[in-house]
């Protein structure tokens, strides 16, 4: 996975830096596009950031 | 200051944020002049007249200085991916989603007590009263709420 900061991430994924930083705190569960952009965007898979918890709910990464 | 903060995206951002601020006042300006001219057409001072005609002019300098101050030069092109990346933002969008949401109930919560309020008023004041009141409710509400939402948790790690 590439070591990006969030304004890195942002930048490649087309979103703003709020939004990366919603995903990571757990404020917001990203769209599928989103998901995909980020994890082209960090050289991996989605389920690699992304994962169920216990309430099958989305997790951030 | 981080370069991070200081990037062309986020200086987009900060311009966004700022204007939907100036949007905030200027709707409450707006919204109570209306209605202090619904409700009180005759006796409305002139100094409140001549406001309304100076606000055009006001909102100019204010996009202007906006400009001059958040974007340092740059321009708001819509068709430039920055701009893209942060009216496209899902955050952004999101945010937006519940600050409607919330919006909408205020308004048909308050339709009531804003009706009871403009009930004695003859009938066409009392319309352009309830308008009034409830456009300026429901845009004040929702901008504050925007506003709020799309900060909450910003700068959390």
């Amino acid at each position: 996975m590439r070591d990006l900061t969030q304004a890195e991430l942002a930048s490649l994924a087309g979103v703003t830096r709020r939004s990366v930083n919603a995903i990571e705190t757990g404020h917001m569960v990203p769209s599928v596009l989103l998901a995909l952009k980020l994890a082209h965007a960090l050289g991996t898979s989605i389920d690699t950031i992304f994962s169920l918890d216990d309430d099958s709910a989305p997790a951030g990464f | 200051m981080p370069e991070s903060l200081d990037s062309r995206p986020e200086r987009y951002l900060r311009f966004s944020h700022r204007s939907l601020v100036a949007l905030f006042i200027i709707t409450l300006v707006v919204g109570g002049l209306c209605l202090a001219m619904a409700l009180r057409p005759g006796d409305t001072p002139r100094w409140m007249t001549s406001l309304v005609a100076l606000l055009p002019i006001a909102i100019a300098i204010g996009v202007v200085t906006l400009q001059r101050t958040t974007l340092r030069g740059d321009r708001w092109d819509p068709k430039s991916p920055e701009v893209q990346a942060v009216l496209q933002d899902e955050w952004r969008r999101a945010s937006m989603d519940r600050a409607i949401r919330v919006a909408f109930f205020v308004i048909l919560i308050a339709q009531i007590p804003i009706g009871l309020l403009v009930a004695p008023l003859p009938s066409l004041r009392a319309v352009m009263a309830m308008a009034t009141t409830t456009l300026t409710l429901g845009m004040a509400t929702f901008l504050a709420l925007f506003l709020f939402f799309s900060r909450q948790g910003q700068d959390e790690q």
